[in-house]
């Protein structure tokens, strides 16, 4: 069935989404869609029940279901259109839409503009390869928390955790109020992969033991998990088998990553950044696709939904901008490169005629650095940095202003130093 | 006899680790705190460490079988559990707003809980 | 349960137990085919890579290098009528040096007098324009073009339902625990937790544990030794990389292949492990298999790996050959005992079974109404959007996606447990969902719900694979409301 003429399409309902098509009506487009497969509006959010949200958005400590609340009546309220538990199958490089649901079948929508918004999927056993058997009880954080928060079911009542980031952390304090035993969180890396407040509240709180530089090494039981031997890793990380440790428990959590969604958008010929695995894009969050924009986690993964908001009403903006008069779009002039000390930076290009915000993540924890924008164009001492938290640099425009014409691209370093 | 606790300050991104040295009840010195922010916090934490509390109660709706709720205001960790199992016990019908009080003033500590989400 | 007696029971369920009961469900005969797990294809069968070998003489295995060929020859029709995927691939057995292309070409002259068509030594050239991810040390190959690939666990889920809807009877979840010789030594009693059946035959087709059927009777002394096999599964993303098993003189073992659905499998190794239930994986193996592989083909990255798994081949220690026999000391017992491989094989083992059982006495007469076709699942995937227009518009659960990386729809779940899917592996073996590349992350929950639902028990009895392999332990609050015992979840004070 083809629907009304859509000016606008959004797929994905999380915080991404839903506030990329409230800017976006804000801004004067007509007919905006967001399409979600799930049941209901808010993506992960919903099951996200701890609070530490909207700290920077809306000055205050929510949690998960009320931030997406505030967010979602407003869209009500403007007159979006949600079609839910409606699955986006196909994209086409002419921005042809393909959709599926139980309600209407089959949907064909040709917008004037996308926004992709599909956020992220969890790492799972078989990308990181961990050796042992194949048994009931091993999850993956989000999928665990799901069942937790949302369906009712308890996965099991002694429970190891590999990976210490914020979803395996959350989680491991969610089980312990539950009444499981958490046995031990396993990290192989030697610092914890989520923020610090996660890590006093949620694993120093509750006396939960934390093996750093560990990795699990088998995995017992053949019907459900019964145990799993876990190992301290050398500089290849490779485990050493003599420090080998079994730890009985019924149920193996994986919290070892998450990666971007984007498998409509590579049918869509949007071109991924191999280090983020989300779409490049420019500083209007447009991909390389005209008129197919991009925010949130499937850009790249966000450890502050604050920011995924924030990203999303840039995303919504520039996709109104790009409907309602394409004529003014800036050329993206120069390419933002990620130099020593820089995992990735989210614009991949700016146009130097805005002032540019920056996110970027650094490799590896560290005190007392500086960022370097071009060789010495722009510098800021930080007193700490972590992988886990995101960075975000502003570039005022007065200070682009003041590059050379031919400037074509501004490498960004991070490196020890007070200045 | 003295006792020495390290307190991670978790206020800002520094994550300064605290040394706080007591007698008893009694804080005899605080150290490597970044700020007085940290400090007022390393002392609230040694004396009465708080947390907001954010679970789930049951519903008698099947289709939304759990009500995620908070309380309103921190409250003491030791009360944590308890405050669990009290929650486990209870069952709530629709309509429930967002905001709305489940419980008032739980376990007397002055904090309320309220739902997060609404039950229709 | 009241079947009491019985002509033939079929001991196990994997490709073999599977496909006599099929080729036996073509007479006029009382059959049971009887499975110890939970669903049909669990034991060696479903982690069989099923590449459809085209026939190579083996050494000192006459039957075996007979009923492959045979098997191969046969293939066709058979997946045709049970309407499965079987693609004819070809594949390449890939020479690096002089000692090796010497190799290949007695096979190749092997080949030839067994009359396996268009078998050819190819340059390398030739075998760069055939693979051109193919390692540049390749100097020559060996192709056959009639090798082929198939889905082990989707032919013998079709031999069962075939079977079935031909009269077979499948008990699932039913061990067989104990035989012993009837009073009127004209049949055998076969025990299980139900109690006896009386049988004329029974059919020992029990894989690694076909040793011990027999050891039941005291009446052969074979015995079994389980050689694993592991296996990596690489994402579609890549699934061009090769587009035919791609093996090499100098391991029979060392593959990179393609499957029917579009992955990529690495495998395998050949370790003799002492526990018939050891199908773990391990960071050897996985060592292993990345490094032989990328010496076949470099490009390989265990970047793309979503999945491991092992299987265990049902090795004989007494011979190398298959035994398909009755048994010397009890001709009633018929032991089928296929080691590796044996997917291949399945269509013509059948066949000889049934003539044994012939030639043992059992009367065969065919039965009149046999429909030897079964009909396909749908798979909403592989249909255009027209097809899925009308098939919505009939069943509104076909237009709800429950997994997205193979885009499986909830009709289709509720499809396969009408099949006979009692677990999430069931499920996953029959519709796909949850073998993409979140591996079930995303349906997982939702197929347990549908599981529960359809089959209205409660979710935390809901499966991975039968027996104790429950998901979900315990229902929200439960553990809590027991009360302190062992609830350790106390904060620190
Ligand atoms: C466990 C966990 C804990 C977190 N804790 C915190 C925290 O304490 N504080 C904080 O600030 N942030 C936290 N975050 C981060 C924050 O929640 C996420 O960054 C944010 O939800 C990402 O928003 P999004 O809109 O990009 O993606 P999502 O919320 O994932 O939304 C994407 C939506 O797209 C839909 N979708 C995907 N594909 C399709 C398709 N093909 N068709 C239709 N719909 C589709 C999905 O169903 C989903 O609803 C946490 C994240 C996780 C996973
Ligand atoms: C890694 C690997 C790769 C392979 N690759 C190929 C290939 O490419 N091509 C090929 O042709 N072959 C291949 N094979 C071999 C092939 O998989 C086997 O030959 C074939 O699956 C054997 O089938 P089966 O029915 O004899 O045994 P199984 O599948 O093991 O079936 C035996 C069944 O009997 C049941 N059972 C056992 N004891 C009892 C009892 N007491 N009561 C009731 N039930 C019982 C078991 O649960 C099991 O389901 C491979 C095997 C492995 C492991
Ligand atoms: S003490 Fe001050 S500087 Fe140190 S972490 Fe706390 S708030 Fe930051």
């Amino acid at each position: 069935m083809v629907l009304q003429k859509a000016d606008l399409v959004v797929i994905g309902a999380g915080p991404a989404g839903v506030a990329a098509a409230i800017k976006a009506k804000e801004m004067g487009v007509n007919n905006v869609i967001i399409m979600e497969r799930a049941e209901q509006l808010g993506g992960l959010l919903h099951q996200c029940i701890h609070n530490g949200f909207g700290l920077q958005y809306f000055k205050e400590d929510l949690t998960g279901p009320e931030y997406a609340y505030n967010f979602i009546e407003k869209a009500k309220g403007l007159g979006i259109k949600f079609l839910l538990e409606t699955m986006a199958l196909d994209i086409s490089p002419k921005r042809e839409i393909t959709a599926v649901s139980n309600k209407e079948g089959i949907i064909n929508l040709h917008p004037k503009a996308i926004i992709l918004a599909m956020g992220c999927r969890e790492r799972t056993r078989g990308a990181i390869n961990i050796p042992g058997t194949r048994p009931a009880g091993i999850f993956t954080a989000g999928v665990a928390q799901r069942f937790v928060n949302v369906e009712g079911f308890i996965p099991g009542k002694k429970v190891v955790i590999l990976g210490s980031g914020d979803v395996g952390m959350i989680m491991a304090r969610r089980l312990t109020l539950e009444g499981v035993k958490v046995e031990a969180m396993v990290e192989i890396l030697p610092y914890v992969g989520g923020l610090i407040r996660n890590e006093v509240q949620c694993i120093h709180d509750f006396n939960i033991p934390l093996f750093l530089e560990h990795t699990v090494v088998d995995v017992h039981g053949t019907e459900r998990v019964k145990a799993v031997t876990i190992a301290k890793i050398d500089k290849d990380r490779n485990p050493i088998y003599k420090t080998k440790r079994k730890i009985e428990c019924d149920t193996l959590l994986l919290s070892v990553g998450l990666i971007p969604e984007n498998e409509l958008s590579l049918k869509a010929g949007i071109k991924l950044d191999p280090v983020t695995g989300g779409p490049i894009v420019d500083e209007t969050m447009q991909t390389n696709v005209s008129g197919i924009f991009a925010a949130g986690n499937v850009v790249h993964v966000h450890d502050l939904v604050d920011y995924v908001s924030f990203e999303g009403e840039l995303a919504g903006s520039n996709a109104a901008n790009y409907i309602l008069s394409q004529a003014l779009f800036p050329k993206m002039k120069i390419n933002l490169k990620a130099g020593e000390g820089i995992r990735y930076i989210v614009p991949s290009t700016i146009s130097g005629q805005k002032k540019a915000t920056l996110y970027m993540r650094v490799l590896k924890p560290d005190r007392d650095v500086v960022v370097k924008v071009g060789d010495d164009f722009l510098r800021k001492h930080l007193p700490i940095v972590k992988p886990s938290e995101m960075l975000k640099i502003i570039i005022p425009l007065s200070k682009l202003k003041m590059l050379k014409d031919e400037t074509k691209e501004l490498t960004i370093s991070c490196t020890k130093g007070r200045k | 006899m003295t006792q020495e606790h390290e307190i991670i300050c978790t206020l800002c991104p520094l994550a300064c680790h605290i040394k706080l040295v007591s007698e008893g009840e009694k804080i005899i010195t605080i150290s490597d705190y970044g700020c007085k922010k940290g400090k007022e916090y390393a002392i609230q934490e040694f004396k009465f460490p708080q947390r907001v509390l954010t679970t789930t109660i049951r519903t008698s709706d099947i289709t939304h079988p759990l009500l995620s709720v908070r309380t309103n205001k921190p409250i003491s960790k030791k009360l944590l559990k308890e405050c669990m199992i009290l929650l486990a016990n209870e069952e709530i019908s629709p309509p429930v707003k967002i905001g709305e009080v489940v419980i008032s003033n739980v376990l007397n500590t002055g904090s309320d809980v309220i739902a997060t989400q609404e039950l229709i | 349960m009241d079947i009491k007696q019985t002509d033939v029971i079929i001991i196990g369920a994997g490709i073999a137990g599977t496909a006599i009961a099929r080729e036996l469900s073509q007479y006029e005969i009382d059959v049971i085919l009887m499975e110890k797990e939970a669903d049909v294809s669990f034991g060696s069968t479903k982690a069989s890579t099923a590449i459809i070998h085209p026939g190579l003489p083996v050494a000192d295995a006459p039957l075996k290098t007979k009923l492959i060929l045979d098997g191969n020859r046969l293939f066709k029709q058979l997946a045709n009528e049970l309407d499965v995927t079987f693609k004819k691939t070809g594949e390449l057995t890939i020479a690096k040096n002089e000692n090796e292309l010497q190799e290949l070409k007695e096979m190749k002259r092997q080949a030839d007098a067994i009359k396996i068509p268009e078998v050819e030594v190819i340059n390398r050239k030739k075998l760069q324009s055939m693979e051109p991810n193919i390692t540049k040390e390749a100097i020559a190959a060996l192709s056959i073009p009639t090798a082929g690939i198939a889905l082990p666990f989707e032919i013998t889920i079709a031999l069962a339902e075939n079977a079935s809807q031909n009269g077979v009877r499948i008990l699932l979840n039913t061990e067989v625990t104990d035989i012993s010789r009837g009073a009127d030594n004209q049949s055998l009693l076969v025990k299980t937790a139900c109690g006896y059946i009386k049988t004329r035959f029974v059919i020992n087709a029990a894989g690694l544990f076909a040793d011990q059927i027999a050891a039941m009777l005291n009446a052969d002394d074979f015995s079994i030794s389980p050689h694993k096999g592991e296996e990596y599964l690489l994402d579609k993303r890549v699934g061009s990389i090769v587009n035919q098993p791609i093996l090499t003189v100098a391991s029979p073992w060392v593959l990179v292949m393609p499957t029917v659905d579009g992955n990529i499998i690495l495998g395998t190794t050949y370790t003799e492990v002492n526990n018939k239930a050891d199908s773990a994986t391990t960071l050897d193996g996985f060592r292993k298999i990345i490094n032989d592989a990328k010496d076949l083909i470099p490009i390989i990255s265990p970047k793309d790996i979503i999945r491991s798994f092992a299987g265990l081949r049902a090795m004989n220690t007494h011979t190398s050959d298959y035994i398909i026999e009755a048994s010397k000391k009890e001709p009633k017992l018929i032991n089928v005992v296929l080691g590796s491989p044996g997917i291949t094989s399945a269509p013509a083992v059948a066949k000889m079974v049934v003539e044994i059982l012939s030639d043992q006495g059992l009367k065969l007469a065919k039965k009149p109404n046999f429909n030897p076709q079964r009909e396909k699942m749908l798979k909403f995937s592989e249909l255009s959007d027209e097809e899925r227009k009308a098939l919505i518009a009939k069943d509104p659960r076909y237009g709800h996606v429950v997994c997205r990386c193979e885009t499986v729809t909830e009709g289709e779940i509720v499809e396969a447990i009408r099949r006979g899917a009692r677990t999430v592996d069931g499920v996953k073996y029959r519709t796909r969902a949850g073998m993409g590349r979140c591996q079930g992350g995303f349906c997982g929950p939702r197929v347990i719900e549908i599981l529960a639902r359809e089959l209205n028990i409660p979710v935390t009895e809901i499966t991975k694979k039968g027996k104790n392999s429950q998901s979900l332990l315990f229902k929200s609050k439960e553990l809590l409301k027991k009360g302190g015992k062992d609830n350790n979840g106390s904060s620190k004070s």
